[in-house]
Formats: structure tokens, sequence, C-alpha cells
């Protein structure tokens, strides 16, 4: 069989030899059915058959057993394997018989809406008069009095639950009292700060269901994860089964490891992802292949779009064969987008990971992923948008100069062959659990010996008293506080608070886009240039505490960027040990991140024409590190000058990232990292001149002439109060600086490359960074071979 | 890890900068919070009252019931009976957030006893003895009741019920409930800067308090209470209360007679006035109307009048305001010559102001080209 898709894939691999470092592919599988269970209700088996179900997959039955024995399942099947009926046919079977109720969670609005319409459509094919509707932001207040009361089955979000469910459970007592199914799809987006948070709402929700007298049944998918059971575990903390084998038929799959080509051998420079993700959806677009792309940032998005639409969309009487797709842009904007792709009528689609879940936009057959998502689930779940249709399909990774994409396309078994990332929790993280606990308390009140999770938390509760929040009464924790707590916490990111974006072209006030806290001084700074459809605006003003971005729509040939400054300050040191040549430690930190300025990039050549200062407040937060720290009489031994030594750090600790973010299966924004002198005076920082030391905002200082440069190499959890990553790396801390060597060392760039210390820099005297950076390692104690397994060579040095 | 688990939550939660002393062990802390419980008790014992349950201190207030005739009361939808029926609930809460975290401490209920007006009030002198509290409460309330309230169907009659959930105790529902906050603010939305409760008292019961402690004050109140620290102000907010509810009570007639007569009291007379129309009690809004002079009155008496099919009444008003230059009433009297009294010259005149009041508007310039057109076909005699 000649297929299009194959023959792209052919000429790719044949054209770029050089740039592919590996492809696998995944054969086509035929079906494996089962038998509908006996005693499943005849009205439900005939909406099946009606709906073209003749025969159930293998592993629906298999779940569907398991639910039928009140045992909690989860399931990890592939994207459209009919996931979606292994909870649906036995919740509408239970609602049939015994009016029982169902609580679905999804992390998004749209796929809610999705869900429910799956479910009324499945419903009218039997007239099994299911009632189910969707509970949300959207939802009209004189509507959420009959989904309270008459849904069998309410769809919503975790945040939904969390700030509008649970602090009015009185009001879902009806609903709570007939629970009987929680179902969490996309499970495997539940993990980090996110997924510690939902555990938390989890119980929160099992505490109301107890106070109902009902122990639900959980049902959870997830998308490939190398410990689904353990995850579902900790998420529902409940005992689960797990249904991971799939009867779904499916199309080929392949997928090609693409490293850009070498530009400048010297510094181990290689083109960007950007420039080979758009020549290779240039041409699938061109053999008539319905593409994919997913970047990173917003940003690039924009970026990206632009060029394909200056190739494919030039002529505005035509309609337009490319489309953007990220969060940030208005719901009606993104169905739209969504309506044209599942009406074909879309030929190419960038996105960022805003489409990644389960939002239905029909068959694709190419899927470009323009950098590492940072994890292998990440990639598999973007990689299942393509091939819906049991037709063959290609992905393609192109690897951006990151050290962590370096690493995954210089070592293909990784991604190939390895076990996926496992998804990681830490509920009981201190700030999550007081928030969660404060929330709880306000829900019902705490009993003295009642534990939460499995956590004895009378500490938290006294603490809460002493603040005034609760009040002990004989052997109770009331709340007596005139606050809603669960408003004060937001699920998903740091502070609270999403900016608006208004269009004030011509005299308008139209709202163009949200964007959330947490990015908000990284790209509404005065004088940014906001990309919508890759079309600019230009922020004319920033009001920082209405949460409003004022732009006017301009034509400029550059885009904007943010350059920030981070000041890093050691309070308590909770494990310190001796190493080779200094110390290295684990405790709080800290971190008070400024943004100074952006650059003006102007479009195609990337050169950088001209900079503006950014006067914004600072962010601060305390949180968990661990660092090495060099003294000064250490460096002066081992360096022959500071600056040498400064961008012997800078190598060192991007080499010391890589593996880290390796180790912990994290990802990378959620692992920070800083080359400072922990005491919040000064900071080393890289830009394109090389190596500076930086005594405050755009304040330059001689290191020479710095009395006590003992720098510390940090790598902190980039979330307030830490999310649990640096107490494993401490107790790691040996493999850690093994790896980061023998990554180094097994390097073949001569004198350092993006791919092992970062980004180096054309200064003419330059220093050699990576001789440097293992000096440094060395210094910290490393040894060669490292559990990676990247064999040592000795230091170029 | 280092440092105690309060400290680092403390440190964590404080903005950096602020020292703070280690906190004590657990076993201490809880023994100072139980201390704490121990004084809140003490205090209670200081508030006058009668202890009708565990936790749950009783006191009334009886004075004569003012009067009140079925007439006063008619234009809320209540007939006769209604003041024997009736239960006036108030509450005093923790917080204004709503959700399970809120809860009543002060609930008081009045009723007509003969002669007489009854208020009691229930305090909560503890958390833990809600279950008690509610028992005590829906012992005021009769199996058949009647609900008044002040903004209590959004919020102290969801909290009432929230509470009972949350006790484990049944949920009874009144037979009518009316709720003053509604017509006040339609009648007076326009015309006061707020509608609360107090508001209300100042302006139409003409009784100003003095030396009163606001409801804002409340949660703050019993929270010193619960400390142990002072129960002077719960004292106050009890009293604030009872002020509260007997306002409550006088204020039901007063509401009825100004959504009969809102001129008399001051009122938004167009606002009532469709709020009738809205009800579909075309008379009460006609007399409610008739006789204001404000254009929006005016206009809505003549839409009553409209409907009413007293078209020539209603064109009376129409011309006079056209004469005016309210749009509005042109557009009316171009429609009511046009359709109505087939006059298409004065028709022509009235479009023709119209297009003049609304330029650049497509449905005026419509209007106008169409009757045009009907005079242009027009034998001409």
């Amino acid at each position: 069989m000649t297929d299009r898709v194959r023959a792209f894939a052919d000429r790719l691999a044949r054209k770029y030899d050089g740039r592919v470092t590996g492809t696998l592919t995944v054969p086509a599988r035929p079906a494996r059915h089962g038998a509908f269970p006996e005693n499943l209700s005849p009205g439900l088996i005939q909406a099946l058959q009606a709906r073209g179900i003749e025969e159930p997959y293998s592993h629906q039955v298999e779940a569907w057993e398991h639910v039928r024995a009140e045992r909690s399942v989860v399931l990890m099947t592939p994207t459209a394997s009919g996931k979606s009926l292994c909870y649906n046919v036995p919740v509408i079977d239970a609602v049939m018989r015994e009016r029982a109720k169902a609580l679905y969670l999804f992390p998004t609005k749209a796929l809610s809406q999705d869900q429910v319409a799956e479910i009324i459509d499945l419903g009218r094919a039997g007239d099994l008069g299911v009632r189910a509707f969707t509970f949300d932001g959207d939802t009209p207040g004189d509507a959420r009095v009959a989904v309270r009361t008459r849904g069998d089955i309410v769809v919503t979000n975790p945040d939904m639950l969390h700030q509008g469910i649970l602090p009015h459970h009185t009001k879902w007592a009806q609903f709570f009292e007939a629970l009987k199914f929680v179902v969490v799809d996309e499970l495997h987006t539940y993990r980090g700060v996110f997924g510690s948070h939902v555990s938390n709402v989890l119980r929160r929700l099992r505490r109301i269901c107890r106070f109902y007298g009902v122990d639900p049944i959980f049902i959870g998918c997830s998308a490939t994860l190398a410990n689904p059971q353990e995850h579902a575990r900790s998420l529902f903390q409940v005992p689960v089964s797990l249904v991971a084998e799939s009867g779904a038929p499916q199309g080929e799959k392949m997928l090609m490891l693409w490293n850009p080509p070498v530009v400048n051998p010297d510094l181990g420079i290689r083109a960007s992802a950007r420039s080979q993700s758009t020549r290779i959806a240039r041409q699938a677009v061109r053999a008539g292949l319905k593409t994919i792309v997913f970047a990173q940032s917003r940003l690039l998005v924009e970026v990206i779009t632009k060029y394909l639409k200056d190739v494919f969309d030039s002529d505005p009487r035509r309609k337009a064969r490319v489309t953007a797709y990220r969060g940030g842009y208005l719901p009606t904007e993104r169905r739209q987008a969504e309506q044209a792709l599942r009406a074909g009528a879309m030929d190419c689609v960038i996105s960022t990971s805003a489409l990644e879940l389960g939002v239905d936009i029909g068959a694709l057959d190419v899927c470009i992923l323009n950098g590492y998502p940072g994890s292998i689930a990440g990639s598999w779940q973007r990689l299942g948008r393509a091939g819906r249709r049991q037709r063959p399909t290609l992905g393609v990774l192109v690897a951006t100069s990151m050290p962590l994409d370096q690493y995954v396309v210089r070592n293909p078994e990784f991604f190939l062959g390895a076990s996926p990332e496992h998804a990681r929790i830490s509920p009981d993280q201190l700030l999550i659990l007081l928030d969660h606990i404060r929330c709880a308390a306000f829900e019902l009140p705490f009993r003295e010996d009642e534990r939460y999770g499995d956590q004895d938390i009378g500490e938290f509760l006294a603490y809460l008293a002493d603040s005034g929040v609760l009040h002990l009464d004989h052997d109770q924790w009331h709340w007596i506080d005139d606050s809603y707590p669960a408003n004060a916490v937001n699920l998903r990111s740091v502070a609270d608070g999403n900016f608006v974006v208004v269009d004030t072209t011509d005299g308008k006030q139209e709202i163009i886009a949200e964007v959330d806290f947490s990015s908000a001084a990284l790209t509404l700074y005065e004088g940014a240039i906001y990309m919508v459809q890759s079309r600019p605006w230009q922020v004319e003003r920033l009001d920082w505490t209405g949460r409003k971005a004022y732009v006017r729509r301009t034509h400029v040939d550059y885009y904007t960027d943010s350059i920030d400054y981070t000041r890093l300050k050691v309070l308590e040191r909770f494990q310190r040990e001796r190493v080779r040549c200094g110390d290295a430690a684990h405790g709080e930190v800290h971190i008070v991140r400024r943004v100074t300025g952006y650059k003006k990039i102007r479009y195609y050549t990337h050169e950088n024409i001209g900079y503006g200062p950014i006067d914004l407040p600072d962010q601060e937060m305390h949180t968990t590190a661990i660092w090495w720290q060099l003294d000064s009489r250490e460096i002066d031994a081992r360096f022959a000058s500071r600056w040498e030594a400064m961008d012997g750090l800078i190598g060192a600790t991007h080499a010391l990232h890589t593996v880290a973010i390796i180790l912990t299966m994290a990802e990378p924004r959620d692992l920070g990292r800083s080359v400072s002198d922990g005491a919040a005076r000064w900071a080393v920082r890289q830009d394109g001149h090389g190596s500076s030391l930086e005594a405050g905002p755009g304040e330059r200082a001689d290191p020479q002439a710095v009395d006590d440069f003992s720098p510390c190499v940090f790598l902190y959890d980039n979330y307030p109060g830490g999310v649990g990553l640096s107490e494993p790396l401490y107790a790691e801390r040996q493999r850690l600086i093994a790896d980061a060597r023998a990554l180094i060392a097994g390097c073949d760039c001569e004198r350092g490359c993006p791919g092992c210390i970062g980004p180096v820099t054309a200064n003419e005297q330059r220093t050699d960074a990576k001789a440097g950076a293992l000096v440094v390692l060395d210094a910290f104690g490393g040894s060669d071979g490292g559990v990676l397994g990247i064999p040592a060579r000795p230091a170029a040095a | 890890m280092a440092g105690s688990l309060a400290s680092r939550l403390g440190r964590l939660q404080r903005d950096a900068g602020g020292s703070a002393a280690e906190p004590s062990p657990l076993a201490e802390r809880l023994d100072a919070l139980r201390r704490r419980s121990r004084r809140s008790r003490d205090l209670g014992q200081t508030i006058p009252g009668e202890p009708v349950a565990d936790g749950v201190l009783r006191l009334e207030h009886r004075q004569p019931f003012g009067p009140w005739i079925d007439a006063d009361v008619e234009p809320l939808g209540l007939g006769a009976g209604a003041s024997m029926e009736a239960r006036f609930v108030d509450t005093e809460t923790t917080g204004l957030a709503g959700g399970t975290g809120t809860r009543i401490f002060l609930f008081g209920a009045a009723w007509r006893d003969g002669e007489d007006l009854v208020v009691c009030q229930l305090l909560l002198l503890r958390p833990g003895a809600e279950a008690a509290y509610w028992e005590v409460a829906e012992s005021l309330l009769p199996q058949h009741f009647g609900l008044v309230s002040y903004n209590g169907k959004s919020f102290d009659w969801p909290l009432v019920a929230t509470r009972q959930r949350l006790s484990g105790r049944p949920v009874r529902q009144p037979n009518w409930h009316v709720d003053l906050v509604h017509p006040v603010r339609r009648a007076f939305g326009s015309r006061w800067p707020d509608c609360r409760l107090q508001t209300c008292e100042a302006r139409l019961l003409g009784a100003p308090r003095s030396n009163d402690l606001g409801g804002e004050f409340a949660p703050w109140a019993y929270r010193e209470f619960l400390a142990g620290r002072d129960a002077g102000p719960l004292r106050r907010i009890i009293d604030h209360h009872r002020q509260d509810m007997i306002s409550l009570v006088e204020l039901l007639p007063v509401v009825g007679r100004c959504l009969g007569d809102p001129g008399a009291f001051g009122a938004d007379a167009a606002a009532v006035g469709r709020g009738w129309l809205e009800a579909g009690d075309l008379a009460r809004a006609a007399a409610v109307l008739a006789g204001h002079t404000c254009a929006e009155a005016r206009l809505l008496h003549a839409s009553v009048l409209r409907r009413q099919e007293r078209w020539a009444d209603a064109a009376e008003i129409w011309s006079a305001l056209a004469g005016e230059g309210e749009a509005r009433a042109v557009e009316a009297m171009a429609k009511y010559c046009e359709h109505r009294t087939r006059d298409l010259e004065a028709a022509r005149g009235y479009a023709r102001q119209l297009v003049a009041c609304r330029p650049g508007d497509a449905a005026s310039t419509h209007r106008l080209n169409r009757i045009e057109r009907r005079l242009g076909k027009q034998p001409t005699d």
C-alpha cells in the first residue's frame, strides 16, 4: 500500500539523513473484542448498537468488570481507543437501574462540553433518560439549581469542584447522597503542583462523601505513564486496579527524532528548531497532509504561524489555510478554530499544549513537536493528535538547543525504548496542604482525632486557630473566619487574577485575550508586542492592580522578549555536607524576581534591534533548593581568573539542571537555577556577550573586586514552599554531579555547546567553559560514570 | 527538616522581613486554645438571657404590636390573617461569604402574639452546640408559617437551610416568603445611596439609632467573644439585631403602602409602576403612574393606557411629550398616526421629527420613506 504519509516520511528521511537521529515505527494493530456483559440494561446495549458499536473492545469489557465489582480502576489506553465508554457504560447502567449519580472531572471546560454531548447522543440513541449537565463558571445561575437537583451525571472541572461545589456541598446534598462514581479523565495532567492541589481537592471530596455516607468508586483515565496505578492511588487515595491492554485497532505510527543541523561548528550552534519545524510543516502542507505544529510558548506559536501564513495565506482573498490555537484566546475564537479543524477546512494548525488534551479536532496526518515538551507522556499525548482514524501517521520531534532536547535526540533509546515518565505529586507539600486544610475546615468542622489524607494535622489546625481562623470547641475545630478560603487558592498557578488584554484601537474597549498572572510580567509590559493569530498589538499601558493591559493595533517588523533579574537568599540549611572542595546543602531560600527590560527582535533575521525598560513589582517566593558552594580560595586556586570561573559555573549549572530534570521527570519550568552568592548581593548571569556579575538590575560588578567571591550553584523548586524536587535531588547529589560530569565530558563538541553546557558566546578571548564546567563539577565531588550510563571521557582541558 | 512545622508555616505565610518568635509546642498551644474556649464560656454568663440548651441562650423582648391593617400589606400580596401567620426572621453571621463555613450565631424570629409583638433571639454560645441550637430555632417556627425577611431570599434563609442540613436537621420551608429588599430596591434604588435596612429605618420609619454597633462588626464581635477577650461588642450586636427585627416588623406595612402610593413616600413612581406593569396589574400601574410629571413615568403611563386600549388618553400623553422632544413619544405618535388614526400627513410630521431626533437610525428612515411612499400613492383630492 502506498500511502501519502509514508511517502512523505520516506522523502524526509532520505533528504535530511543527517538530521534524523532516530526513527520508530509502531506497527498497525488489529482490534480485539469482547462481549457485552449479560446483565447490562438491554436499552443501553441497543443504544450502543444504534451508535455502531456491535461488540465492545476487550479493554472496555475489562473495565466494566472492575467497576461492576465495585473496584476503583485506572485505564491507560491510547487516544481514540473508546476510553469514555469504559466509564459511561457502567455509569449509565447504574443511573438507569438505581438512579445513581456520577461526578466527572475534566481538566478543561471544552472537554466537559464534548463529554456531555457524547453522553446526550448515547442517551438519545436509546431513549435512556439520563440527565447529564456541565457545571462550570459558564453555567447560568438559574440553571444551577436544576443541575444540582436533577443531574445524574455532572461534568465539571477540578477548579469548580474546589471553589463552587465543595464549599456549598449542602446545596448538593441530594447529589452527594446518591453519588456512586467519580470519573477523573486526563489523569496524567494532574501532576506536579496542579496534581498536588487536585489530590487535595479529592481528599476534600472524599471527606464530604463520608459526611453524606457514601463511598464512591473512582474511575481514572490516563495517557501513557510509567506509574499509572501508583499515580491514581496517590490521587484517589484508594486501592486501584489497572487496565492497560488496549483492544482498539490502531494505524501505523512513525516517529522521527530530528536534530537541526550545526550552523556554527566553532560555537556548536545549531539552526533553530523553529526554522526546521516551519520547513517540515511547509513541505507537509504542500504534500497535501493535514499538519499540526506544537510549540512551547505562546510567542513561538505566533511566530511560526506568521511564517506559515506568509507562505500559505499571503492572498487575503482566499480562505485561510493556517491557524493558531493557544490559551489566552477568547473561547469563541477557540471554538471557531476547533470547528474549522474538525470540518477539515484548515491545512495547518499551530498550537501550544492547549490542544494537547482530547479536544476533538478531527484527523491529522503529521504532528510536529517544536521542542521536546519536557515529558514523554506529554510528547505521546501531542503526537496522538495525529491519526485518530487508523491511518498511518507521522510525528517529528524537532530538538531545540536546550540541553534536555539535545539529550533526548542524541540518546534516542531514552525516548524510543525506555519507560516513560513517572507522574509525581506531593499532596503533603506544606503550603498546598495548609491551603486545603483551610478549605476543608470551612466545609466541615474537623474532629480533634480526625486525619486528613494520612496526615495528623493537629499542628496545622492549631496554627489556624492561633491566627483566629478556627475555634476549638470541645473536640472539634470550627471555622469562624469571615472569608471564603477556596477563592484564595488557585489550583493552577501561584498567584491569583488573570489579566485581560483590552484593545483600544480607534477608541474601542474590546477584550481580545486573557493572560494568567504568572506570565503577565513577561508578556504584557508596556512596550511589549502582544500577538493574537500572529497579528501584533502593542501594550500601551499596564494596570497591574486592575489586571488590565491596554493595547493598540500596530504594524512592526519585530517582536519583544523580556529580560529578568533574579536574586536569591539562603534562609535556612536543613541538611549540609562537606564535598571535595566546598559545601552541598539543602534548605530554604527566598527568591525575588524582577523583570528589568525587554529586547526587540526583528523577524527572520532575529537580530536585536533595541531595548526597553520595564518597571513592574517584584515577584517573591520562599522555596526549597539544593545548592553547592565553592569558597573564594578554591576558586582562585583552580581558575586563572574569576571570569573563567563564572563561565565554568554557568556551564556546570546548565548540565546539572538537565540531569536533574531527567532524574526527577520534572517539567523544566518547575526547577529553577541560579548562580549567585546566596545572600542576594550578586548573581552571575549570561547573555550574548558572555558571563557577567550583576549586583543589581542592570548593574555590573567586577568579580575580581568582590571581597568574598564564594559562588553557589542553585537548583530550586520553582513554586512557593517547594514541590518536593530539591529534597530527592539532595539525596541523589552524588549521582547528579557524576551524571552532569559525564554529560559534558561525553559531548562531541570541542569547547562546549548548547547540548552540554548551554549556549556559548562568540567572544574572541573566550575561556574554555567546557573545561571550566568540569573543574567546577570535580570540585563538587564528581566521579566518572553516572546512572544515565553516558560513557565518561577525560576532560578536554 | 529543620525548623518546626509551625515556624516554617509562619515564615512561608508571612511577608519576608518580619521576625517571629518560635511558637511553643503543640500541647501547650492546645491548652491555650482550650483556656480560650473556657474564658468564652465564662463571658457567655455575662449576657442576659435564658439558657435553653447547652450552648444556646434565648433572649425575649415584648412590645405592643404596631397598627397594621390588611390594606397596608395587600400590595405585597398578603391577605387577611397574614399578620398571625408571619414569622419575621433575621440573622447575624460570621461573615457574608456564604457557603458551609459561614455560620449563624444569632437567629431572630418575631411574631404577633395577640396584641403583643414577641422578638425572640437565639445566641449560639459555642459553635459545637449547633444541633441543639437549630432544634430550638425550629420550635420558634410553627408547622405552617409565612416568612418576612430583609434580603433573606438570597442570604439568610439559604444559610439557615445550610446550617440545618449540616446539623442533620430537617429543612422546613415557609408557605410564603416576602423579602422586603426587592420592593424597597425597586422603589428607592434610584433615590437612595443604598437600600440597607438601616437606611429604610432612617428614611421611612424616622427612627435614627444612637450608639449602634453596625452589623458589619458582627463577625468581629463574635470572634472577640469566642476568643474569650470581650463580650461587650457582642452584647451591642445583640441590641443591634433586636432593633433590626423590630424595624423589619414595622417596615412591612410601610413598604406595602409605598407600593400603592409611591409618590407619598418620595419613591420612584416610574419604577414601581413598571413593577406593576410587569406583574400584569394594569389598573394599579395606571393608578400609581397617573399624575407624575417625569417623562419616564408619563411614557409608562401611556403604555399602560395603550394596553388598556385607552388610545386617546395615551395619545394625549405622547403628543405632549413629543412636543418636549422625547424621541420615544415621537415614535409612538408616528405609529399611532400611521396605523391607528391613519392620518398619514400627521404621521409624516412625526416621522420627520423622529429622523431628526435619531440621525442615522435605519428604522426611522425606513418608516419615513414608507409613509412618504404611501402618501405618494394616495389620490390627491
